[in-house]
């Protein structure tokens, strides 16, 4: 066991290395480009959507405070989706349990939000919210995305080489995730019927947390975070089954 | 003969020839049986696509047979000699050393102290820092033999006996690999080469079609397997006449 949370830290380390030295600007992407894209979509969204742009200088807080997060899953996911397959190579030489690869897809990713997080907290801070003792609980919205990232992740690592043809379809489920989870529009301000579909995708609940505690000045709501931990600790169950079952097929199932 | 370490009973191994369960499959491997013992090395032979690759995969536990069952004595370790495992070429040569014994099984811990046997035993110590990508492929044979060879697996399971690298390095290599198959290591060694096999192994396992053909000592079948080469040769050039025609 021990040896392979070493292999997963080594190649994750790895994987961000290998990362910086493939740009000029190496480690300076990890926050350049999620702030490139908040700037994207804000000039995209903030007039036509919010309309009449009086609330348009707290929209980007809103924006802000969704996308970063977003971004993070997404990444997670579309990483760990393809990590067998990536790892054909290591697979077919020599063998290791496969849990390993969407592992290290997750803490790579984990590792990039711990420099856009910071950056996220001070940019709200900067837009005039003040911190608080309650901003603490930020780490429970933390600890349930990373439960949710690695679930799904398990879930989409163990599927994805059994039926290749979902690599065209986790590209749309992650976009579907982003225009569904409410990174742009507020969930709680559509109709009751909307929201009550929108909120069976328990991210959803996850960008909520984030919100209340660094805009709306209240601690995380753990009794909402039951759903979205319910709804991870299954799909990881799923995942890991998954994983364990086709163990030593898997090398066999990569293209 | 001393203690079996692992064995295969009726092993078969299947691909579906397409995506769609209900294809047809594709028996590799038909029923295969055999034992390997402690301290032995077996030699297994056979022709192209006689299944001799994936018996190698089946014996790592890379793959899981569609039928049969392989044994293995509890705690064994069998492992494959590669190079460059997992190797991120963006990375050094002392990252991917690092991260490669790991692949194989070491800590961190261990790794480190492996590094300076794998530095001595590639001579490329003055490469180390340097981004694997600007090897030569020459060093980067050179560095992964050395990785390989720290590689303490129970049973080793080699495809081919080769040394790798430039004159000097290839007799340097082979012979260390050489002096581990003759150590009391036990060992499965594939190899289109009689004499190879003739030098290394006591047993021999001759696989065709998917099933084992003969079993015992060296000698015997290989023989038996050589004498059979000219046949399969002429009847190949025949039917190779016969398209020509």
């Amino acid at each position: 066991m021990r040896k392979y949370l070493d292999l997963i830290w080594l190649r994750g380390i790895g994987a961000l290395k290998a990362d910086t030295k493939q740009s000029y600007l190496g480690m300076l992407w990890w926050i350049l480009e999620p702030l490139l894209m908040a700037a994207l979509f804000y000039l995209a969204f903030a007039s036509g959507v919010r309309g009449g742009g009086q609330s348009g200088s707290s929209f980007v807080y809103f924006l802000l405070t969704g996308l970063f997060p977003f971004k993070w899953t997404a990444s997670a996911l579309t990483a760990s989706s393809n990590s067998l397959i990536n790892s054909k190579g290591i697979l077919g030489q020599t063998y290791l349990p496969k849990w390993i690869f969407p592992s290290v897809a997750n803490l790579t990713a984990l590792i990039r939000f711990a420099f856009v997080f910071p950056l996220m907290l001070l940019l709200v801070i900067m837009g005039g919210y003040e911190p608080t003792s309650d901003w603490l609980s930020i780490v429970n919205v933390i600890l349930c995305q990373i439960l949710f990232n690695l679930s799904i992740s398990f879930f989409l690592a163990a599927t994805v080489p059994l039926i290749p043809d979902l690599t065209h379809v986790v590209p749309l489920i992650v976009m579907a995730m982003m225009f569904t989870s409410g990174i742009f529009f507020d969930i709680s301000e559509r109709p009751e019927e909307i929201q009550a579909i929108l909120r069976l995708n328990p991210f959803v609940t996850i960008l909520e947390g984030y919100r209340d505690v660094l805009l709306h000045g209240r601690t995380a709501n753990l009794s909402a975070l039951v759903y979205p931990f319910i709804a991870s600790i299954s799909a990881f169950a799923a995942g890991i089954a998954l994983l364990i079952r086709f163990d030593r097929y898997y090398p066999r199932a990569l293209p | 003969m001393n203690r079996e370490i692992m064995s295969f009973d009726n092993v078969g191994l299947a691909y579906r020839r397409s995506l769609n369960p209900f294809s047809q499959k594709n028996w590799v491997l038909k029923e295969i049986n055999f034992q390997l013992f402690r301290g032995e090395v077996l030699g297994v032979i056979g022709h192209n696509g006689a299944g001799k690759s994936t018996l190698l995969r089946l014996l790592a536990g890379i793959i899981a047979p569609n039928q049969g069952k392989i044994f293995k004595e509890k705690g064994v370790r069998s492992q494959l000699l590669t190079l460059n495992l997992g190797f991120i070429h963006k990375l050094s040569g002392f990252d991917n050393a690092i991260m490669s014994l790991v692949t194989q099984g070491k800590t961190i811990k261990e790794a480190n102290q492996l590094l300076d046997g794998v530095i001595e035993f590639s001579g490329i110590g003055h490469l180390m820092d340097h981004s694997v990508s600007t090897y030569s492929a020459g060093e980067r044979a050179r560095l992964g033999f050395a990785i390989a060879m720290q590689a303490t697996p129970d049973i080793l399971l080699l495809d081919e006996m080769l040394g790798v690298g430039d004159k000097e390095f290839k007799r340097k290599s082979g012979k260390a690999l050489q002096e581990r198959v003759q150590s009391d290591q036990t060992a499965v060694l594939v190899s289109h080469s009689a004499g190879t096999i003739r030098k290394f192994c006591e047993r021999a396992l001759w696989i065709e079609d998917g099933l084992v053909k003969a079993l015992g000592p060296t000698d015997e079948v290989l023989d038996r397997y050589e004498q059979s080469a000219p046949d399969r040769d002429k009847d190949h050039s025949k039917k190779a006449a016969v398209k020509a025609a």
